[in-house]
């Protein structure tokens, strides 16, 4: 008898279970491409959407902590690059294009990146943003709320437009009409000699219906709230600030240390210890506490907000603006403020008391440049956002 | 070798044999079709996920940068106090007629009544200017405040594209025309160079029907022609259901018919499948598929205190 070979085998089995598998094997392709291709699409979604929060951030992040030093100081129809920042998996590039005086346009380029740091989706947006200036309208060398008790012979308020010394000859410093010297909603306490020192068109107005809380409170577009939030350097203690004085970064090149708080930018011109790095640095300061005080040689320039009660007790110089909400006190030898001193004396017992060999000067140039100096950017209250395509 | 050497199934061998391979047969026959259902039926349904979404992504895309603007205080040359001019021009449920931000440029030139000229390089937008496009213009007045600050509206009557800018480089010069009422020797005065001027072109989204389908078409009033589907196939429009649907929100996200009242605009998409698929068991379950997707789009120009 024969016995069988492999090759008399006869059948179909096979064919139809490899036919199946094929078949089968397609559908399950089939649709494990479709869920592939959806989970990807699905993906990519998900990475434009974070590409497109990172370049919002990026946006954000410049206009609400403006950089007054630096982005105030670019030339128009020039761009600065701010660099970029690495949170995770996104990224964002920012950069600042100075349109004309007031404008800027803010661009960041939004990026979620693979760990290779490859971008696997990006998304530009930019806003317009325009500049908040303070409008100061101090008309006097001194405003307050409450009686200014001036005390000795040494002081010297001076309600005549001036450039502080060695400002001649910058952009917008100019003089203007006299100005009066002390402006109160009460009395000025000056007699004899101490009402001589007190110059101005007219030296003094006592009962200034223009004196009012707004007065202290409305600059304009912003207020005293508006600005102690944009403050670049707050001042928490009730001790005295001593020494403040301009410095500069370490390694070349040197450039002004705005990181550093005691460095409020330099006034001076020129002369020993002057900082030029440091002379478009117009910082906001806000002394926070229920009193603040300045003394020991420092010096500095641009708004100085004051919570609470100001205490200037020798050797302190100013430039530009400053505005308490309590009263002040001035003490000692060598004090200056060139620009305008503003106290509004809410409490009930804030007193104003100006003494020692002290120097207050209206300047509208010093007025003017710490306004300009220290303005921060919004964004144009109409049609300010952009979605960014490029072409 | 012989008849008799050859050894054969028995009747019942065959007949067992046969009942199984029918058996067998008959549930992998069932397992394929119904395979090839599930499918179909899921490709279906990715494919509507898909243009769904894509369709979000385009309406979103398309009404983000709507805003409004108005005169702050009453100024002639510029219009009355208050007046608002909202992107939104015709608000309706399953159609919106409004102004498509097109680009956003910023002058280089010293600004003249009758043309701006914009810096090329620094132009950003989906396309260049075109005659006919709309624009505003910002005005900045006052530097110390932005209180007065305006937009104001004009139309591009022509487009040269090989004008100086001040500093020499390459600029868009667009001649163009003050709405009535505008004084355009004032606006011209008030404006400062390097300010934004973002063009628009008016345009219209809508449900609508072509043969037996429904799609989202969109048309340009700018340009006129006919209405161009954009995505599809979409549900119909009945008394419960449509296959575009636009909610008008205001900043309490309530609906709102006041177009500069709308902070947001819900946009409902019903997608369709392009045939009948198995949606449920039984062959007797075959139906057109649908999906529907809402989404929310905050207009990014009318978010302000």
């Amino acid at each position: 008898m024969r016995t069988s070979r492999l090759t008399d085998e006869r059948g179909m089995a096979l064919a139809v279970a490899i036919f199946a598998l094929i078949v089968i094997g397609a559908l399950v392709a089939g649709a494990f491409f479709a869920g592939h291709l959806e989970q990807r699409t699905g993906r990519n979604t998900l990475y434009a959407a974070q590409a497109a929060d990172a370049a919002e951030q990026g946006v954000a992040g410049v206009v609400s902590d403006w950089d007054q030093f630096n982005l105030n100081n670019i030339a128009v129809g020039t761009t600065t690059s701010l660099g970029t920042i690495t949170v995770g998996r996104t990224r964002y590039t920012q950069d600042v294009r100075r349109l004309n005086n007031d404008l800027f346009l803010v661009q960041s380029l939004g990026s979620r990146v693979d760990a290779a740091g490859t971008p696997l989706a990006q998304r530009k947006v930019a806003m317009v943003a325009r500049l908040s200036y303070v409008t100061a309208t101090a008309n006097a060398a001194v405003t307050a709320g409450k009686t200014v008790n001036f005390n000795g012979n040494a002081f010297e308020v001076v309600g005549n437009d001036s450039v502080p010394q060695g400002w001649s000859g910058e952009p917008g410093c100019t003089t203007g009409a006299a100005k009066a010297g002390v402006r109160t909603a009460e009395t000025v306490t000056a007699s004899g000699q101490q009402a001589d020192n007190i110059v101005g068109n007219p030296p003094k107005v006592e009962h200034d219906p223009t004196v009012t809380a707004n007065f202290f409170n409305i600059f304009g577009d912003v207020t005293f709230d508006d600005l102690k939030k944009s403050a670049d350097i707050v001042l928490p203690n009730t001790t005295p600030y001593n020494g403040a004085a301009p410095s500069l970064t370490a390694g070349a090149p040197q450039r002004c240390n705005t990181a550093d708080q005691m460095n409020w930018g330099e006034p001076h011109r020129n002369g020993g210890g002057y900082t030029a790095q440091c002379v478009n640095y117009f910082p906001i300061l806000y002394g926070s506490g229920t009193q603040t005080k300045l003394a020991a040689g420092g010096r500095g320039q641009g708004l100085l907000l004051v919570e609470g009660d100001l205490e200037i007790s020798g050797g302190f110089e100013w430039t530009g603006l400053i505005v308490a909400k309590g009263g002040i006190k001035i003490t000692g030898n060598g004090n200056k403020i060139v620009g305008a001193l503003l106290a509004q004396d809410v409490a009930v017992d804030d007193q104003n008391s100006i003494s020692g060999n002290t120097t207050l000067q209206f300047s509208s140039c010093a007025l003017s440049k710490a306004i300009q100096g220290s303005a921060f950017a919004e964004p144009l209250t109409m049609r300010s956002w952009v979605q960014a395509y490029t072409n | 070798m012989t008849m008799t050497d050859r050894r054969g199934f028995t009747m019942v061998e065959l007949m067992v044999a046969l009942v199984l391979t029918l058996a067998v047969g008959g549930v992998t026959y069932g397992l394929l079709v119904n395979s090839q259902r599930v499918s179909r039926s899921q490709t279906e349904h990715v494919g509507m996920q898909d243009n769904v979404r894509s369709g979000a992504l385009i309406v979103a895309n398309e009404l983000r940068e709507v805003g409004y603007d108005s005169v702050p205080t009453a100024v002639p040359a510029l219009g009355p106090g208050n007046a608002t001019n909202s992107d939104l021009i015709l608000m309706e449920s399953g159609k919106l007629r409004y102004r498509a931000w097109r680009g956003i440029g910023f002058t280089c030139f010293p600004p003249a009544a009758a043309e701006l000229r914009l810096e090329t390089s620094t132009y950003m937008g989906v396309r260049q200017p075109q005659v006919n496009d709309s624009l505003v213009v910002y005005v900045e007045r006052t530097n110390s405040t932005a209180q007065d600050d305006a937009w104001v509206h004009a139309r591009v009557t022509a487009v040269v594209t090989n004008k100086p800018c001040t500093n020499g480089n390459a600029a868009l010069a667009l001649s163009i025309a003050y709405l009535a009422g505008t004084d355009g020797a004032a606006v011209t005065a008030a404006m400062v160079q390097g300010g934004p001027v973002r063009i628009y072109e008016a345009m219209e989204m809508k449900h609508y029907q072509s043969g037996t389908q429904w799609w989202l078409g969109m048309l340009s009033l700018n340009a006129g022609g006919v209405i161009q589907p954009v995505l599809g196939p979409l549900a119909d429009s009945t008394a419960t259901q449509s296959g575009l649907v636009f909610r008008y929100l205001d900043r309490d996200r309530l609906v709102t018919t006041v177009p500069k009242n709308v902070r947001e605009i819900q946009v409902t998409l019903k997608g369709v499948s392009d045939g009948a698929v198995r949606t449920g068991g039984g062959a007797s379950s075959l139906a057109v598929d649908t999906l529907a997707l809402t989404t929310n789009v905050a207009l990014r120009n009318t978010l302000r205190p």
